[in-house]
């Protein structure tokens, strides 16, 4: 019963979502308010109507019903109610209507945010966009991976098939909606893009109105990267967390180029200038996060992540090409109008100049991916010869650029708006220059003879100096003006300016991130060796002694789990269980559960390897230095962009 | 001043350059080809990454890498023992030949000519700009006292 309902809902939603695009559209064109208002509410009532369609596919895992062909293959009677309410979206037919979910909640949010607006045409224009965006997922998820396809009768199974024990993790409850709400995010910022290009009202109204949203998507596509590097890191078992797989660069990209439009609207805000590079930005997001949702379904690139080959490939080829040529098409047609902005600097050294270079290698980064990940199928098309486009690539080509995006992180920000004075720059840039240097001489000093990890960490102090200048130039500033104490300065710095310092927030996160990585790329240390009971190993300055091993019986899997302890210095210090399971309906694929020592200094990860009868086992251990940096970095990141989304407490309403 | 400041920049820089070269690295050979070459199991990620704990590949793989060293042979012998046996797919990175070498370039050519292009822009748009004698430096203590200033009037106009 409950699945007819959730069935029927998306056929309703179907026929209801064209109606919203006709009737806004018809709104948009005859300016007839009555219309605008009837699509507004028929927006409303899709994310009802998708609501009830969610609810009864989770009803349907909680419950255990099998006889719809998407829980049997997802889900098993043992598996833990979060893992159930996680299935949801473990496979493709759910993850996009998961997709669907989160995009009619953002349109009806986005419709009710705009409720009042009567006077811009560009509002029922960006109904349509969303509407026909929506359709093309509908379409999917009604006629070619419905998620309420049923079995037959005779085919219905007692148990399911299980969720692969890889999924069966907390990271896998955030990292795909995170991730999927980032996509859906941009679908908003592109539809105003689209509906100001319809209309030629292309001032930066249409970018005040996205500006949060487009936040707030890049917050949430971060968040979900992050989060996905953090599964791979507990769960897979390789000691890393970025493979540079295709399905994971696709998700990156979106990401990069989304960095470049946050900023460089920042000029269009303040300078009536790159019009016609914001709203190429924005069309290339937005095509990335499709680009992205089709990879994973493609079975294009071979990838970990993929659900495998679909029929959705032509689909999705269709509605990209689509999409961009329409986008691109509109872009064409107003080009004169996006150019007539305010196109003169007053210096070639200005924060604009910057930015454009801070855009210039996030383009570049997102480009030598995209190129990274495509070459494989060009060199194969080109020579006939099947080649592999791995992290060594990644790491060659994109390192030198990641690092002067770091550099520029700490640059522009002692760089002024319009123009710069020799006296302006000099004031600002020797006191980090200096410690640049004094951080590069230091690691010298201790022996670091690893360039990229000397480099990035001497920037890291740049750009950690230049935030640190620039808190204490503010909270100097409103003391002298207002009289205020340092720590009411530095609140009120905060409350006032959400938007500069909190962006400073996001950049500290980052240097974080960076710390991070470098960290734990550029001074790894691995063992691997055999161990008895009662043997120990060396992992660097770690023991681990091999002390017992135990059986443990779970509803859905069983673990031999093996007690090491850790010595340090001579001295135990803690007793870890690193964990290998066979899961009851995956026998055939045993996984390892990771044992963790973390610290701000360095993670212990030990990976039990295998293990033989006699009880002996293989054992892996590593040690990852600064790697918990880089969580921290994107907590700080994360807790900067929802600041900056917060409203301004700069603007107070004026009572009359 | 700045240009002093360039050039200690730029020598700190070379120094690091030069070092790095006349170090040699610290990874074994062993994890260093197993970092290079791909695992042919599905996997997706490297020999020395793969994460299946019996694979068919990886671990016959790693031990035909050590008998290889045992043996004496060099990196370049060893991977082109791979090479023969499995291909170019075997590389974790295309090697730097022929077309591959395209893959490599490419994207720095289009930074390259992006940047050329970018610079020419903003040449044509200072060119058209109006010189500001008065300079506005977001940065600069004085701008953030004019800017903190307006906005306390302002704020102090919306008390009233």
């Amino acid at each position: 019963m409950l699945i007819d309902i959730g069935r029927i809902s998306l056929n309703i939603t179907l026929v209801l979502a064209v109606y919203v695009a006709v009737s806004s559209l018809t709104g948009a064109l005859k300016k007839d308010l009555r219309f605008v208002v009837s699509a507004r509410r028929g927006i409303y009532a899709i994310f009802c109507l998708i609501s009830v369609s969610s609810a009864a596919l989770l009803y349907a895992f909680i419950t255990d019903n099998f006889a719809l062909k998407y829980v049997a293959s997802y889900s098993e009677k043992n598996l833990n109610i979060h893992y159930k309410i996680s299935a949801f979206w473990g496979g493709n037919d759910g993850s996009l209507l998961f997709w669907l979910f989160a995009l009619s909640l953002f349109a009806a949010l986005m419709a009710f945010q705009n409720r009042k607006d009567k006077n811009h045409r560009f509002i029922p224009f960006a109904y349509t966009v969303l509407m026909i965006i929506m359709i093309f997922f509908l379409v999917l998820t009604s006629f070619v991976t419905n998620p309420f396809e049923l079995l037959p009768p005779y085919m219905v199974p007692a148990d399911g098939r299980g969720l692969n024990p890889m999924l069966q993790t907390y990271g896998m409850m955030f990292h795909p909606p995170a991730l999927l709400l980032g996509y859906v995010g941009f679908s908003i910022p592109f539809a105003f893009a689209v509906a100001a290009l319809i209309t030629g009202e292309l001032d930066s109204l249409w970018i005040k109105r996205t500006r949060k949203w487009t936040l707030l998507a890049w917050v949430l596509l971060g968040l979900g990267n992050i989060l996905g590097s953090e599964w791979a890191y507990d769960e897979l078992g390789w000691g890393g967390y970025w493979a540079w797989d295709p399905v994971e660069n696709a998700s990156f990209i979106p990401w990069l180029t989304a960095t470049a439009y946050l900023h460089s609207v920042m000029i269009q805000e303040r300078r009536n200038m790159l019009k016609v590079w914001n709203m190429f930005l924005i069309i290339i997001t937005f095509s990335f996060t499709i680009f992205g949702t089709f990879l994973v379904r493609s079975g294009v690139l071979q990838s970990v992540h993929d659900f495998g080959v679909s029929e959705m490939g032509p689909y999705f080829v269709i509605f990209m090409a689509l999409t961009a040529i329409i986008a691109f098409g509109l872009m064409l047609y107003r080009y004169e109008d996006l150019r007539s902005g305010n196109n003169q600097l007053e210096s070639f050294i200005s924060r604009e100049s910057t930015f454009l270079l801070n855009n210039l290698i996030l383009l570049g980064l997102a480009f030598a991916t995209l190129w990274g990940s495509m070459f494989p199928l060009i060199s194969e098309l080109v020579t006939g010869n099947k080649i592999t486009v791995g992290p060594p690539f990644f790491e060659q080509v994109n390192t030198p650029l990641f690092l002067i995006l770091l550099i520029i992180t700490g640059i522009c920000p002692l760089i002024g708006w319009r123009k710069a004075s020799s006296q302006n720059l000099k004031k600002n840039f020797i006191i980090p220059t200096i410690f640049l240097v004094i951080t590069g001489v230091l690691l010298l000093a201790l022996g670091i003879r690893h360039i990229y990890a000397t480099l990035s960490f001497s920037f890291s102090s740049f750009v950690l100096v230049t935030i640190i200048m620039e808190y204490y130039r503010g909270i100097k500033a409103r003391g002298k003006i207002k009289g205020e104490n340092p720590f009411t300065a530095l609140f009120m710095l905060l409350w006032k300016n959400k938007r500069r310092y909190g962006g400073y927030i996001i950049h500290v996160g980052v240097v974080m991130i960076f710390i991070g990585v470098t960290g734990s790329q550029a001074f790894v240390t691995e063992t691997a060796q055999s161990l008895r009971i009662g043997e120990s190993m060396n992992v660097g300055k770690f023991r681990l002694q091999y002390d017992d091993v135990k059986i443990k019986r779970k509803p859905n899997y069983e673990a031999v789990v093996v007690f090491l302890s850790v010595y340090e210095a001579g001295r135990k210090i803690d007793t870890i269980l690193p964990e290998k399971r066979w899961y009851n309906k995956f026998p055939e694929e045993p996984t390892s559960e990771v044992a963790l020592m973390r610290s701000l200094k360095e993670d212990l990860f030990v990976i039990l390897a295998s293990i033989e009868r006699s009880g002996t086992i293989m054992v892996k251990g590593i040690i990852n230095p600064l790697i918990n940096w880089i969580w921290l970095g994107a907590i700080v990141s994360c807790i900067g962009g929802i600041y900056v989304l917060l409203p301004d407490g700069g603007k107070k309403k004026v009572k009359s | 001043m700045i240009s002093k400041l360039l050039k200690i920049v730029f020598i700190f820089l070379t120094v690091f350059s030069i070092s790095m070269i006349s170090h040699s690295a610290t990874e074994t050979d062993q994890k260093k080809l197993e970092r290079t070459l791909m695992c042919l199991c599905g996997c997706n990620t490297t020999l020395k990454d793969c994460p299946h704990l019996k694979c068919g590949f990886a671990i016959p793989a790693r031990e035909q890498i050590a008998k290889l060293i045992a043996e004496e042979k060099s990196e370049q012998e060893v991977a082109d023992v791979f090479l023969a046996k499995y291909g170019d797919e075997i590389f974790a990175a295309p090697r730097k030949e022929g077309f591959n070498l395209v893959g490599y370039i490419m994207p720095f050519v289009i930074i390259v000519v992006a940047g050329g292009l970018v610079f020419l822009v903003l040449k044509v748009w200072s060119s058209r700009g109006v010189a500001d004698e008065q300079e506005t430096a977001v940065t600069d203590i004085d701008g953030s006292l004019k800017e903190l200033d307006d906005k306390i009037e302002k704020e102090l106009k919306e008390m009233d």
